[in-house]
């Protein structure tokens, strides 16, 4: 289930129908010879994915739409009774749902400084350079590890008190070295160059990939028309590129505003330190996270009050996606 | 370079050569400058993570080289009662192994039917199947709890395998791409010996498509492994710990007796080693997976 997290493609439209194309070109001549019981194994064979997600997503989101408007104890279905549009006055007055999108916002500054990473060490790889291939490996491992494990790790790097991080800065000249765990201001930052870390792997393998199917012709032409390398970036490299920048941007905008994992694990690796429940003052308190902490807490409205908290951070996703497609036409281009 | 030029009489072009060599020397220079950086600020962290689990267990100042280094970190790890990681570990090989096997299997036959059979509803199902590539997941969990606890599912790991068993839509795209270019020919022989839909796919398909199946498999084992909102939901109440999870509690257990901080790095490295191993055993089959999903062809 949560194994898609990260599958998620943004230009499915598009995807689906070059594919639509990929997946009829392979028919052979019509020839009928099978005839009905081909179709009825390809019927089943074909949709048997499709029953998963109809069991475990359609029907669990069908749930979860009618109870929004009811309220239940606990888990309880029986419980349930109708009280109209009560948890959606609560979910929109809710100031710490609104507040947990900006750190959202926040986190995907991280996504966006993995994708330059990626970009600048792609590049640098795509030069042909020697053992650039094991460097492509290396610059690959965070990604293949936990969440559980990477916080473990930026925890003890960013602990006050015997932390290498302070004790770093402190040889460096700097006096009195941000307290990670207990200062506001500080904290979310802490998660986003733990995210940081992880994020470029995924981000250099797509680029050098893209990079890899630029056409050489192209190239040469270029170079027969006397262009610059800085020209020929700007004017083949990037645009050829582009719609794979395009992708890894708009999943850091989904995985950025749907950061869970590490802000749930720091703000209980810190909770010795402050009283908030999502590190000092909340600061921590991402928008997946909120929703948890709301699913957990019948007086917050529990479940019913989640569901509809969930279904506005989808939409408020859809439209920064939206968004992001819209401007995509100012510099993604499809001609390559 | 002495490669002879189309116009030998024109030094200006020999002059630019120079110059270009001397720039891509420098080039090279800067770019394993900032390799070699990349690659500090990538090992660094596990250095960090290693150290500090052989910390002795009355000193909670960071040190690069522990002055005295001690299993005794490992030693309580594996050994413990309530927090085993070797029992986390079989837990999440038991809840993972299976439900991907089967996973596997289900998304290789749809692939199966969408690139080699043909029947009338193929074209929308496939569409149907690769949009809801674009539903972010997340969002889904924690709706969906409800309907596990209506199951009666909740606080058991059933949400974790059964789902997972009817294939993911990522993997049917990436099968469907990779069935695609094996020879129709191939399918048809299996069926003019009589073979059935489902034995042709066996005998036929998965053997030519090994390294896509251990390439599929390993990601979505990766993904298995390190999973931790689904453990979180579902598990948290039961006495069943995945080992991602099992990391996250482990100080708490030792919180205040021990130094815990060697305790929580110690879990970390023996976490992250069977998973990196298999990275790197793995990783040209891994990464054909996962660009095939994201590069526009």
């Amino acid at each position: 289930m949560s194994r898609d997290k990260t599958a998620v493609i943004p230009s499915a439209g598009e995807r689906a129908q070059a594919e639509r194309s990929a997946a009829t070109r392979s028919r052979p001549p019509k020839k009928r010879r099978y005839g009905w019981k081909e179709e009825v194994y390809g019927t089943v064979f074909a949709s048997l994915p499709l029953v998963g997600f109809l069991l475990f997503s359609v029907v669990p989101v069908g749930i979860a739409i009618a109870t929004m408007f009811c309220d239940m104890d606990g888990m309880n279905i029986s419980t349930i009774r109708w009280n109209g549009f009560a948890n959606f006055g609560k979910a929109f007055s809710d100031v710490a749902f609104w507040r947990s999108l900006l750190v959202g916002l926040e986190m995907t500054v991280a996504h966006i400084v993995g994708l330059i990473v990626s970009i600048v060490v792609a590049a640098i790889l795509s030069q042909k350079i020697k053992g650039g291939k094991l460097f492509t490996i290396f610059f690959f491992i965070p990604y293949v590890c936990s969440s559980a494990a990477i916080s473990i790790m930026w925890v003890q790097i960013f602990k006050p008190a015997g932390g290498v991080l302070n004790s770093l800065l402190q040889g460096l000249g700097v006096e009195t070295p941000p307290d990670w765990f207990r200062d506001a201001t500080w904290f979310p930052w802490m998660l986003v160059v733990t995210i940081a870390w992880k994020a470029p792997g995924y981000g250099i393998l797509m680029v050098q990939a893209a990079l890899a199917n630029v056409n050489e012709s192209i190239y040469e032409a270029a170079k027969m028309d006397g262009a610059s390398k800085f020209r020929q970036f700007f004017s083949v490299t990037f645009p050829a590129i582009s719609p794979t920048l395009f992708f890894l941007l708009a999943m850091g905008l989904l995985n950025g505003l749907q950061t869970f994992d590490i802000a749930q694990i720091f703000a209980q690796k810190t909770s010795g330190y402050v009283t908030g429940s999502a590190g000092p003052g909340d600061a921590g308190l991402t928008s997946v996270f909120h929703i948890y902490n709301t699913m957990n807490n019948p007086g917050a409205g529990g479940m019913p009050v989640a569901s509809v908290l969930s279904l506005l951070l989808f939409v408020v996703i859809s439209l920064v996606l939206a968004v992001n497609k819209r401007l995509s036409k100012l510099w993604v281009s499809y001609d390559y | 370079m002495a490669s002879p030029s189309a116009f030998p009489q024109d030094g200006k072009k020999r002059k630019n050569r120079v110059k270009e060599d001397t720039g891509s020397i420098v080039f090279k220079i800067v770019a394993y400058i900032l390799l070699v950086f990349g690659l500090v600020l990538v090992v660094v962290p596990f250095f960090i993570i290693v150290s500090t689990s052989l910390q002795d267990r009355n000193v909670n100042v960071f040190a690069w080289w522990p002055e005295k280094s001690g299993w005794d970190a490992y030693e309580l790890v594996f050994t413990s009662d309530r927090s085993n990681i070797l029992v986390g570990f079989l837990n999440t090989m038991w809840i993972v192994v299976p439900s991907m096997l089967v996973s596997l299997f289900v998304s290789g036959l749809a692939a199966f039917a969408y690139a080699k059979l043909h029947f009338r509803a193929k074209n929308i199902l496939y569409a149907i199947t690769i949009a809801t590539m674009s539903i972010p997941g997340t969002v889904l969990m924690m709706p969906s709890y409800l309907w596990y606890s209506i199951l009666g599912w909740a606080q058991s790991p059933l949400p974790l395998i059964i789902p997972g068993c009817f294939g993911s839509a990522a993997a049917v795209f990436f099968f469907t791409q990779y069935f695609s270019g094996i020879p129709q020919s191939l399918v048809e022989a299996g069926q003019m010996d009589g073979m059935s839909f489902l034995r042709c796919y066996i005998t036929v398909m998965i053997p030519l498509a090994v390294p896509a199946f251990v390439g599929q498999g390993i990601l979505a084992f990766v993904g298995g492994y390190n999973d931790y909102m689904g453990p979180l939901l579902y598990l948290s109440r039961t006495d069943i710990k995945t080992l991602a999870f099992m990391l996250v509690e482990l100080q708490s257990y030792y919180g205040a007796q021990k130094n815990s901080d060697a305790i929580s790095c110690a879990g970390a490295v023996v976490a992250l080693i069977p998973i990196i191993a298999l990275y790197l055993a793995g990783h040209k089959f891994f990464v054909g997976g996962l660009t095939a999903g994201g590069v526009k062809e």
